[in-house]
């Protein structure tokens, strides 16, 4: 009865859901980059080192390239590759987790145990060796940051559906005659979902860092590639004469992350309510 | 209470209004409740869910839930201090000096990362040793219990601490909110016997929440009955048990079932149960509901008169209301389509183990017999009861029955039929909080390939044999009352009727009127489906109404079986007597 009288309302704050629009904003910009650029980003276009101004809106690089087209790619380069990782990272891991809380016993053990195997190796260590070793280049991260970023989930969705199986609705559910895909689609991976989806939208700002992490270290998109963490990186050096060039691609990043951060939570708040 | 002359007032409440917010709409859960405790005296609030009865306590303590920006108007005086209006440090400072609390939940009520010890000595304040307190409150072994963490004691250990922590404060005024709701009946009869004593040795006031009238009188000096957000009636607890003057009193009398309930015959209960707490702008609040009403009741707001129990009431037709007021509201039993023969399951050297958990250096496992070679066969169209106090097995005993458990030695045998379905304790739990009704009545529909419209047509059909709107499928279980979630939980069983109903303590955590309710609900289906049922419970007087056979559980085996009415006249283990002497109609006599 106490329980009631406290029931907390639950809605996304002003911020958390202007947010979300940001992060679809960023997404279509990604998306529609080729038609959305001023000018070629990897093109000489005027004199370099121009200051922000009417003519160049973010300035020019140390060669005379755009910033502005630069910046767009840039994002399009950073920010579609996290989403790509996550969403494989997500499904995979919602396979194995489902797979090993369903079927239980030898098979659960198994994937539990392979799950902790792909934990406690460093796995950025690893991705990075392996990118080095097939050469670098923005699919090859991709491809090998994937292989690494399942586990988290699959641990989330393999206690959550386990947990979710014991409880009544679950049991009324197996009464009803529900089995096999259904019961795990209808009953149990709904439970998952909150968790899940929150961890994600969290998680993409850890992406975001090890992907620029990587381009820093010149292992991402090769070097006329406009990616935000390389272009930070390279042009390090004029921070203090041309501030524009390494700054307003670490300040697109920083957008990124918070932007992401503060979705999370406004999702959470949301899925609290459901 | 002094013999001579009125104790001060402990507790002053004066026309009490309070208003709570949910999704913009503003709710009156309080409308000018006016109400005294004095120094010594034990006050039972009793009330359906949703009378405001636990609102009441929040406001007393100042705990009402802020996001629901609460409006209060009208005094609340604390030993004389007042506190509508007041900062929250004066709040505080009167709930840490003056108030003790104990509430529903015992085990969420203590912090888990502290030991006990720790968490006591915060409570005390005149530097007595700790061990003394849990001592008095009959804990045993008090001094090596202050070092344990509160998930190792009992949920009954875990209330007598609450109860060690709000008497150690040395207050004037205890505010208890169901404190025995979620305990089995056995530890319910201690925890309310510990409280009279402690109240009565220390002389402290008692404001005890409960919608239970069998508790409040086996406990309480003076009864009031509040009624959507109005106090109806107020007497000594004898004298108004005996003469109620409210017809409301006299429903929440006659809804309560005790061991000599009318088998025959459904228990009689009001026309409908209120869904809200708003109550009525003008006029009675219980004029809808009440036979007794006439044109007055629907205008004018009835003045706080007299009664003739010496108390006071709030009814125009206060004089007219006899004890067989709601003699028409009960009906009798629809006739039995199935004939109570030819076996339906057999479980035959049933066994169950349980391994508690290992501890680190605590040697090896130990396993617990939750059921030991149990015996038991269920015929159809027949309802049979087990009863017992909680860890008798009798849970694990209904999930070996269903299916959801098995059994690690013997045979659970059924006649073919459709399988059997379970009601649980949580109904609003074993409702899918993302599927709406509909569909989760629908799923046992699915074998049968009809068409949509079809499904729609049955689903209906089943919400409207359990008593609820059709529309409520659209619904999900967030939106629904606990009474409600029940109901839903049972058109999902019957949509399809089971050869075998299993409930599961399904009436435990409900009010009087709602489980009564439900009880004639449950068995007027039973009858009319041909369903035989499991009824897991508790409650003796539960067991004895609905059922024709009662099993009696301890400690994993059957102790006792019998015909319902032999085993409560005539019992012969002493778990029988000790569920029977726990009931709490008995402690009432017990202290009259």
């Amino acid at each position: 009865m106490l329980e009631r009288a406290a029931k907390a309302r639950t809605q996304m704050s002003g911020l958390e859901a202007a947010a979300v629009c940001m992060l679809l904003v960023i997404t279509l910009v990604a998306a529609a980059a080729p038609y959305l650029v001023p000018a070629d980003p990897v093109l000489k276009i005027g004199e370099p080192y121009q200051p922000p101004s009417l003519s160049y809106l973010f300035g020019t690089d140390e060669i005379g390239r755009d910033m502005l087209a630069r910046m767009i790619y840039g994002v399009r380069l950073t920010w579609l590759p996290s989403l790509v990782i996550i969403a494989v990272g997500v499904s995979v891991g919602t396979v194995v987790g489902v797979a090993g809380a369903v079927a239980g016993g030898v098979i659960d053990l198994l994937l539990a145990r392979l799950t902790d195997l792909f934990i406690v190796i460093p796995s950025t260590m690893i991705a990075l060796a392996a990118v080095a070793a097939l050469g670098p280049g923005i699919w090859h991260t991709v491809t090998a940051m994937s292989v690494f970023w399942w586990p988290w989930y699959a641990r989330i969705v393999r206690s959550e559906v386990k947990a979710v199986s014991g409880r009544p609705h679950a049991e009324a559910a197996r009464l009803s005659g529900v089995r096999g895909p259904r019961l795990v689609i209808r009953y149990l991976l709904p439970a998952a979902l909150p968790t899940v989806l929150v961890t994600a939208t969290l998680d993409v700002a850890n992406v975001i860092l090890v992907l620029s992490l990587f381009s820093f270290l010149g292992l991402g998109a090769p070097a006329p590639a406009p990616e935000l963490g390389a272009m930070t990186a390279r042009s390090l050096a004029s921070l203090t004469t041309h501030w524009w060039i390494p700054i307003l691609p670490a300040v697109a990043i920083f957008v990124l992350v918070v932007t992401a951060n503060l979705a999370g939570d406004g999702l959470r708040s949301l899925m609290k309510a459901v | 209470m002094s013999p001579n002359g009125a104790p001060s007032p402990v507790l002053n409440v004066t026309d009490l209004s309070v208003t709570l917010h949910r999704d913009g709409r503003a709710h009156a859960i309080l409308d000018r409740i006016s109400l005294t405790v004095r120094r010594g005296e034990i006050v039972a609030m009793l009330g359906e869910s949703g009378s405001g009865k636990s609102t009441l306590g929040l406001a007393v303590m100042g705990l009402l839930p802020a996001d629901a920006e609460p409006e209060v108007s009208g005094s609340v005086a604390i030993d004389g201090i007042e506190l509508v209006g007041g900062d929250s440090l004066r709040w505080r400072t009167v709930r840490r000096e003056r108030l003790g609390t104990v509430f529903q939940d015992p085990i969420g009520s203590l912090n888990p990362s502290l030991r006990i010890g720790a968490q006591l000595s915060e409570a005390i304040v005149d530097g007595t040793p700790p061990a003394g307190w849990l001592e008095r409150v009959g804990i045993p072994d008090p001094e090596s219990r202050l070092q344990s963490y509160p998930h190792q004691l009992s949920g009954g250990q875990c209330q007598r601490v609450m109860i060690a922590m709000a008497i150690a404060k040395r207050p004037g005024l205890i505010i208890a909110d169901e404190p025995t709701t979620a305990l089995d009946v056995v530890v319910q009869a201690q925890i309310l016997d510990l409280l009279r004593r402690l109240a009565r040795e220390d002389g402290i006031a008692m404001l005890f929440v409960t919608h239970d009238l069998a508790v409040a009188s086996a406990l309480a000096d003076r009864i009031v009955v509040m009624h959507a957000g109005r106090l109806v009636e107020d007497g000594p607890v004898d004298r108004l048990a005996k003469q109620p003057a409210h017809p409301y009193t006299v429903a929440l009398l006659g809804a309560r079932f005790g061991l000599t309930a009318d088998r025959g015959r459904q228990l009689p209960t009001l026309a409908t149960a209120r869904e809200t707490a708003d109550v009525a702008a003008v006029g009675c609040a219980f004029a809808a509901r009440c036979p007794l009403a006439i044109e007055p009741c629907r205008t004018t707001r009835p003045p706080v008169m007299p009664a003739i129990h010496g108390g006071s009431v709030s009814c125009f037709r206060s004089l007219d209301v006899g004890p067989d007021l709601w003699a028409g509201a009960s009906s009798p039993w629809p006739e039995s389509v199935q004939a109570k023969s030819g076996l339906l399951v057999e479980m035959a050297m049933v066994e169950k183990m349980f391994n508690s958990p290992r501890r680190l250096l605590a040697g090896p496992a130990r396993s617990v017999h939750a059921l030991n070679k149990i015996n038991l066969r269920i015929y159809r169209g027949e309802s049979v009861a087990i009863v017992g106090s909680s860890g008798s097995g009798k849970s694990t005993l209904l999930r070996v029955a269903a299916g959801l458990l098995a059994p690690d030695d013997g045979d659970v045998v059924y006649a073919p039929g459709e399988p059997p379905q379970v009601i649980f304790q949580d109904a609003r739990g074993s409702l899918t909080p993302w599927l709406s009704i509909g569909e989760q009545i629908g799923e046992r529909l699915r074998p049968l390939r009809l068409a949509k419209a079809d499904r729609d047509t049955r689903v209906a059909a089943a919400l409207r044999q359990v008593g609820l709107d059709p529309k409520i499928a659209g619904a999900r279980a967030r939106d629904l009352s606990g009474g409600q979630c029940q109901r839903a939980a049972l058109a999902r069983a019957i949509v399809v009727p089971p050869s075998l109903l299993l409930c599961d303590e399904a009436i435990s955590a409900m009010d009087m009127t709602l489980a009564a309710a439900m009880l004639n609900l449950i068995g007027t289906l039973c009858r009319s489906l041909g369903m035989a049922l499991l009824f897991v419970t508790h409650d003796l007087a539960a067991a004895r109404f609905v059922a024709d056979r009662i099993v009696v559980m301890a400690d994993g085996e059957i102790v006792e079986m019998g015909e319902a009415e032999k085993i409560v006249t005539a019992p012969v283990h002493p778990a029988t007597m000790a569920l029977l002497q726990a009931m709490p109609d008995r402690l009432a006599r017990a202290v009259a």
